[in-house]
């Protein structure tokens, strides 16, 4: 799975030359787009969802659709290898505010786009869909300036804004994908179970980038999203201002400078240094520990082992300090690496609470005894 | 590592619930992933090892401007000279945030300050309270 998620992150450049270049292009690209995403798809076919599908199943869905509904045929993947370009975007077009309908369950959606936007995927004349006004806007709703679209088009198409981050390399947190996935897959049930299977299709397309954007301005999308998931994931770019963090509880200080004063060169301390020590090592451990989930998402696991752990120190040079720590740690972790991902997860919650209960003394000796 | 390694001296780790609870709270549980036991021991170890990193770097900071004391700005400076320049805007937050609580701790502290009287009136008002507890107790 990581590896077709892989494979993935090296064509989404040429994507973003692509749309970037007009109209036409998008038409003939998106499919492909879509297939990559479905890579990714499939990669969450683990996570809960509202709707259980394989790709498989859903191809044969859309084959079948294309049967029926004529527009449909644009965006089924690597089926139609030219699907014709008016149909494709259409589709997407409609459905990409459908999603933004969706995503907005308070704010009513606006007539046109209720009706045309129907959830009901039921075959409308195409001479009609050709003529509708929103056809202008479609270019822009490829390009990668969302803003500029976003107004131009429609102001129900808040939503589509990360659209551009698709096109763009830098998306890169597939797990805030996948729970945005499912977040949008319930939405769309409360909406209108109906249109589940259009939705799904212009959903291919933006689940992702609405993970990796996270757009400030968009609260309907905010709310769709889990907060706290956001604060941490935002920590892998480092910010220029300071980010509300998601821990709440402190380090003891007592204990920090405790530490701190163990280096026998180390000598008296200010009273808030352990305070900025505290800070620092709060942030480093959000750091590491999103660094390692990321690691344990790729892997599809959900634990993440001290193995993980190591990836990601080893990974960046700015934690060579701590290398020395983890090749250590490495020979007993032979055992935990191999238990670790199979445990279900019940039973690594049971433990976990075993572990807080464990006294500390008794572990930390038989580990060092294994080192 | 140091010796707190080798002799496993709990007093100079982290607090085992306090670090999970952290962990938790980056990881909250919407997220579907958990630290395995001997990762969180492992990012325990490097945490020490990141407090120690730290300290000794701002110590040798504090020992090149002549001051005996390790304060907030070798630990800033010390964070921006090994790569963690991006944290210093929110260490410099925290500790500013510190320091208004502890100022509002001082005040609050400060009683005589609070009660905007003088300390002859205090006295007079003393001598009251003095002389109506005793009129009760007789």
């Amino acid at each position: 799975m990581s590896g077709e998620g892989t494979t993935y992150a090296p064509k989404s450049p040429d994507l973003s030359s692509f749309y970037s270049a007009g109209p036409t292009p998008p038409a003939e690209q998106h499919p492909a787009a879509q297939s990559q995403n479905w890579s990714l798809l499939s990669q969450q076919s683990q996570q809960p969802r509202s709707q259980q599908f394989s790709p498989q199943v859903h191809l044969q869905q859309q084959q079948q659709q294309q049967q029926s509904a004529a527009y449909f045929s644009g965006p089924s993947l690597g089926t139609s290898q030219q699907p014709p370009q008016h149909y494709t975007l259409h589709h997407h077009h409609q459905q990409q505010p459908s999603e933004a309908q969706k995503l907005q369950l308070a704010t009513p959606p606006q007539s046109l786009d209720q009706s045309y936007y129907s959830p009901q995927p039921q075959p409308q004349p195409q001479p009609q869909l050709t003529s509708q006004p929103q056809t202008s806007g479609l270019s822009q709703l490829y390009s990668p300036y969302f803003s500029v679209r976003q107004q131009v088009v429609q102001p129900v198409y808040t939503a589509p804004s990360p659209q551009s981050a698709l096109y763009q390399p830098t998306w890169y947190d597939n797990g805030a994908g996948q729970q945005l996935h499912a977040s949008h897959n319930h939405l769309q049930q409360v909406y209108n179970p109906s249109a589940l299977f259009a939705f799904q299709q212009g959903q291919v397309g933006l689940h992702q980038p609405d993970a990796s954007s996270r757009p400030p301005d968009d609260t309907s999308k905010a709310n769709a999203m889990p907060p706290r998931r956001s604060a941490a994931s935002a920590a892998h770019p480092p910010p220029p201002a300071v980010e509300p963090s998601p821990v709440k509880t402190k380090f003891p200080t007592a204990r920090i400078k405790r530490i701190m004063q163990a280096d026998e060169e180390v000598g008296k301390v200010a009273q808030q240094t352990p305070i900025a020590v505290g800070k620092a090592l709060e942030m480093f451990m959000v750091a590491l520990v999103t660094k390692s989930a990321d690691v344990a998402r790729e892997k599809n696991s959900k634990r993440v082992s001290a193995q993980m752990l190591k990836q990601v120190v080893e990974s960046d040079e700015q934690w060579d300090f701590l290398r020395e720590i983890v090749s250590k740690v490495e020979n007993s972790e032979e055992k935990g690496g191999k238990g670790g991902p199979s445990k279900s997860k019940s039973q690594a919650d049971s433990e976990e609470s075993e572990e807080e209960v464990m006294p500390e003394k008794k572990k930390r000796a038989g580990r060092k005894k294994k080192v | 590592m140091s010796d707190h390694e080798i002799g496993g001296n709990d007093d100079l780790s982290l607090p085992k619930a306090t670090v999970q609870k952290i962990v938790s709270e980056i990881l909250p549980s919407s997220v579907g992933i958990a630290f395995s036991k001997e990762a969180r021991d492992l990012l325990i170890e490097c945490c020490v090892e990141f407090i120690t990193l730290i300290s000794s770097e701002a110590n040798e900071i504090s020992e090149k401007e002549a001051k005996k004391t390790i304060a907030c700005d070798h630990i800033t400076k010390a964070l921006e000279q090994l790569g963690f320049a991006d944290y210093v805007p929110a260490v410099l937050e925290a500790a500013a945030e510190h320091k208004e609580v502890q100022k509002g701790r001082e005040k609050k502290a400060n009683k005589f300050e609070q009660s905007g009287m003088t300390l002859e009136e205090l006295e007079r008002l003393q001598a009251e309270q003095f002389a109506a507890a005793a009129a009760r107790h007789t």
